[in-house]
């Protein structure tokens, strides 16, 4: 995004604003989808940060920091859809997977496995490992974007890579707990 | 047993399915909710700043 867009949002320009906006949406819908696994509430979420970020953009001290900040915006903003969705259904909602696209050489079982085992994490945990396997970020750039300690993030990874190798291996095992040779 | 290479691989492809683009409508609805809401006032800025 062009430091000169952002400095003048900062002043209050909407239409230089208008113009980010465009240019990040893309890119902050698609984090924002990768966390949350549901069009409908990534679409909330974009709209929300995208709100929140011209609100609070002109405590923005450097505009060079402008995109890391967006996204810790957004991972915000999912935080919050998450946690309204939980309150908003105590059940388990049945989420359509569309297999129709996708890379071939990940089958329609292993992606399965895989949705399910993340949509089991908490947020803070799907957000560390969208930002280390989407946006292909180091340990100590996810800890700087999110503001929190890098041995905070090192934890959640654990923890949300346990829950995920275990969400696969159960799934590979299916006949070995529930069913015993005659 | 899942090797961590092979979770890595796993999730590098998952993650890059998916859709990528956003509909225009949702970033039109932002800009409506942006014209109606104030900036916070760069004063208060820095403080602010180490909480989002």
């Amino acid at each position: 995004v062009d430091q000169e867009l952002v400095t003048r949002a900062q002043r209050g320009d909407e239409s230089a604003f208008a113009d980010i906006a465009y240019a990040i949406g893309d890119r902050l819908f698609t984090v924002a989808h990768r966390i949350l696994r549901d069009i409908d509430l990534a679409e909330d979420a974009t709209q929300q940060a995208i709100v929140a970020i011209w609100r609070e953009l002109p405590g923005l001290r450097d505009p060079a920091r402008f995109e890391a900040w967006s996204y810790r915006v957004v991972v915000n903003a999912c935080y919050a859809q998450a946690r309204a969705e939980r309150r908003r259904s105590s059940s388990l909602r049945v989420l359509e997977t569309d297999h129709s696209s996708g890379d071939p050489q990940l089958s329609v079982a292993g992606r399965d496995q895989l949705e399910r085992g993340f949509r089991r994490l908490p947020p803070e945990q799907r957000a560390v490992l969208v930002l280390q396997h989407y946006l292909d970020l180091t340990l100590p750039q996810i800890a700087e974007l999110l503001g929190v300690p890098t041995g905070t993030v090192r934890s959640r990874l654990h923890y949300a890579r346990r829950a995920m190798r275990a969400a696969l291996e159960a799934d590979a095992r299916p006949a070995l707990s529930g069913s015993r040779p005659s | 047993m899942t090797h961590e290479r092979d979770l890595d691989h796993m999730l590098d492809r998952w993650m890059d399915d998916g859709p990528t683009v956003v509909a225009d409508r949702v970033i039109a609805a932002a800009m409506t909710d942006v014209h109606t809401t104030r900036q916070r006032d760069a004063r208060w800025a820095p403080l602010k700043e180490l909480f989002i």
